[in-house]
């Protein structure tokens, strides 16, 4: 049991929340994802973020809408579904008694 | 730092590489390639992030002033993950064993033939055959299909031997055109826009030809014409071929995909490219898009015109039968719907156009919000209404009943005259058009009753002896026993005294009931050695021709002469008359015999039964023939010992 291997699997699952997070606001681009991510102190890898996104949409929570781009290859833009909020409803219940109990366990 | 570059075409456009940046992305895209395709759903995550890496090495290459060099491929490998990274990222997902990846020349002997997993719509067979022969697998799932269905199905072992027996393995496509359904262009499954990107078509015009057998079925039955060009089994046909397609193809998702269907290179250009037609029309100025289009312009057109006529006939005839028409919409309800529907979803779009004609010759620029919105809402209205109200008076009127009604006629002595009722058909309606006796010699209507003009007369021969007359009672209603109620309020006027009936060429009807279409149809019953003389007057008899030729006079003869000779020859007529019609119920026989036929192929029985019978309709026909001849010749005879008489 090695560290990375467990920060990998605590960041995992936070991530996907925060990933369904971000595209709930909206329809949004994988790279402004990243970015945003970045910028919040949770950098994530594009070879992990389209993984997920495919299999959440394969899953029926998200849609796709390709927008053209100027002068660049198209962009594939994702948003929610009624699926996929009724989806982060459930997450978003989750993780507030998560958040509550981890910080009341670690006070 | 190498100085040497590399222009190449990723995916995309033109972009240039320093040679060692090069070779260092070439690793890891294949690296990734193979890394993903490991995955469930890998392909499709590998085209999405090509996407992406494309867009990457583009906005690079500008920062870096036009050449990509190895920190912009290290920036990149950073940002997207190095496949070490990513196997640790992800947890250990169900891998497949997979051998490398080696790109694949277009034709190799040393191949193997596999099934195809990343091309498949069952097991990948066909998928895998296409790749072995490096040809669209359509043409085989096509073939698979046809087989299929010749050998009912015997072929499915076929397929599941080949399922069983090769292996299965993600192939490269190594295609530059194939069929797809357009996923982004659809009516029904995609299919015809599918086939408009491959043939570079315009999608529409595809789908007329594809609906034109449609089209032309609906006139050709309706004018009866006498060409049969497209006929049912054309229908079947395009049918036919746009379920096979429709099993056969795969939609197209990506632009990618798109592509590859009308057999494009893949670059960043035409990708994009690609996106910005998917909303509009395509690009096609080939000389088969103008042929076809002006054929798909002909038949809309053709179509138009044919409902719009229709649709005007319809309610011209309601306007002028407006007694009628306003008799069989008897509820104000109804009466309303219809007069939305002729208004604004007939009258409304000539008007209309006349408007849309009128702006454009006085130069009149741009659409005009307020006109388009007020004429389509009005439009649109008319269209409810019209459908409620065919709905409502379908229900009102789809069910037909008979009554029936039995009047002995005591005739005391061998002949039975027939005349029409005193009085009748005349001062019906004051006359101030031509058009108007013309509608009440059909239908007529006062304050106390309605009659119509819907009779027929008809002569048996009775079995009992006797005179008597059947008035069969017709009309429509919403179930059986509305029917009958309404076909018991139309009454066939009739008086009888001595030895003439009167009977009315109407059925009458109380003025305040509404009209159903009530019809009658009055058989006189005669005797086999007695007589019936009907009046000219009581049109629509069938048996007319020797009703009015009794009447014949034959100048210049005695009495006696002349009565026996016009006695043989009513005789005769008569008879060639009932020979006429049963030729007619013979014709009619075969006629719905031949009919049975055509619904019941397959059934062998059936028809070998009906051919029993429909011979026999021919023999009797012949007979018929016969007979007509021997009288023609009796007549003749009878003509010249009238000759010599003279």
């Amino acid at each position: 049991m090695n560290v990375e291997n467990i920060q990998s699997q605590m960041k995992k699952g936070v991530l996907e929340f925060c990933i369904l997070t971000i595209i709930d606001r909206g329809e949004v681009y994988p790279a402004d994802i990243v970015e945003e991510l970045k910028s919040k102190g949770l950098p994530v890898l594009e070879g992990t973020l389209y993984p997920l996104l495919t299999r959440l949409k394969k899953a029926g929570y998200l849609d796709y809408r390709w927008v053209e781009s100027t002068g660049g290859p198209p962009r594939k833009y994702f948003s929610m579904n009624a699926e996929g909020k009724k989806f982060y409803k459930v997450l978003e219940t989750t993780w507030g008694e998560l958040a509550a109990a981890v910080k009341r366990i670690t006070k | 730092m190498n100085t040497n570059t590399i222009d190449i075409k990723y995916c995309a456009q033109d972009l240039q590489f320093s040679e060692d940046a090069h070779k260092l992305f070439q690793t890891y895209e294949g690296e990734l390639k193979n890394y993903f395709l490991q995955q469930p759903d890998g392909y499709e995550i590998f085209e999405d992030l090509k996407l992406r890496l494309c867009e990457m090495l583009q906005s690079k290459m500008k920062s870096s002033g036009g050449t990509i060099n190895i920190d912009d491929i290290k920036d990149i490998k950073n940002s997207v993950g190095d496949v070490k990274q990513l196997e640790q990222g992800i947890d250990e997902e169900e891998t497949v064993e997979q051998e490398p990846q080696v790109a694949q020349p277009r034709f190799n002997f040393d191949k193997k033939l596999y099934r195809n997993e990343s091309d498949k719509m069952i097991g990948g067979v066909c998928g895998g055959l296409g790749n072995y022969f490096s040809i669209d697998p359509l043409a085989f799932r096509i073939l698979f299909v046809l087989l299929a269905l010749l050998s009912s199905g015997v072929w499915l072992i076929g397929y599941a031997i080949l399922w069983v027996v090769l292996q299965p393995k993600e192939l490269p496509t190594n295609l530059s055109k194939r069929l797809y359904r357009n996923g982004t262009d659809q009516v029904i499954a995609g299919v015809c826009g599918g086939l408009s990107v491959f043939f570079n078509v315009e999608s529409w015009i595809v789908r007329v030809i594809f609906l034109s057998p449609l089209i032309t079925n609906i006139f050709t039955s309706t004018f009866n014409l006498g060409f049969n060009i497209f006929n049912g089994s054309a229908l079947g046909l395009s049918i036919i071929i746009y379920i096979t397609l429709w099993i056969t193809t795969k939609p197209s998702e990506t632009p990618t995909e798109d592509l590859l269907s009308r057999g494009e290179d893949i670059t960043i250009n035409s990708i994009s490219e690609q996106t910005e037609k998917v909303n509009s029309n395509p690009d096609t100025n080939s000389g088969l898009n103008n042929v076809l289009r002006v054929v798909a312009f002909v038949l809309i057109a053709f179509a138009l015109l044919f409902s719009v006529c229709m649709a005007l006939g319809l309610s011209l005839l309601s306007i002028f039968m407006w007694p009628m028409t306003s008799a069989i919409l008897q509820t104000t309800l109804l009466k309303w719907l219809g007069a939305l529907s002729v208004l604004f979803f007939i009258v409304l779009p000539l008007v209309a156009f006349i408007v849309w004609a009128i702006r454009r010759i006085t130069g009149v620029k741009g659409p005009n919000k307020t006109l388009r919105t007020s004429f389509g809402g009005l439009w649109g209205l008319g269209f409810a209404s019209a459908i409620v109200f065919s709905f409502l008076l379908f229900a009102e009127l789809k069910t037909g009943a008979t009554v029936n009604e039995i009047i002995n006629l005591p005739v005391p002595g061998d002949t039975l005259y027939v005349n029409k009722l005193v009085g009748e058909g005349e001062n019906q309606g004051v006359q101030f058009s031509g058009v108007k006796p013309f509608i009440n010699s059909l239908y007529f209507r006062d304050d106390e009753e309605q009659q119509s003009n819907m009779v027929t007369f008809k002569k048996r021969e009775s079995e009992d002896g006797t005179f008597y007359v059947k008035i069969e009672k017709t009309a429509q209603g919403s179930d059986k026993s509305s029917a009958m109620a309404n076909a018991k309020l139309g009454e066939v006027k009739q008086d009888f005294s001595g030895n003439e009936l009167k009977i009315s060429k109407y059925v009458s009807l109380p003025a305040d009931v509404p009209y159903r279409f009530q019809h009658a149809q009055v058989t006189f019953y005669v005797p086999k050695d007695k007589e019936l003389v009907v009046d000219p007057s009581i049109k629509k008899f069938k048996n007319k021709k020797s009703a009015i030729r009794i009447k014949t006079d034959f100048d210049g003869l005695d009495q006696e002469t002349k009565e026996e000779i016009s006695k043989e020859v009513e005789g005769a007529m008569e008879e060639v008359g009932e020979a006429m019609e049963e030729i007619g119920e013979a014709m009619e026989e075969i006629g719905i015999s031949i009919e049975k036929a055509g619904e019941d192929i397959g059934d062998v029985d059936v028809k070998i039964e009906q051919a029993e019978q429909e011979s026999k309709a021919k023999m009797q026909i012949e007979k018929q023939k016969l007979r007509i001849r021997k009288e023609q010749l009796r007549l003749e005879k009878l003509q010249k010992e009238l000759d010599k008489q003279q």
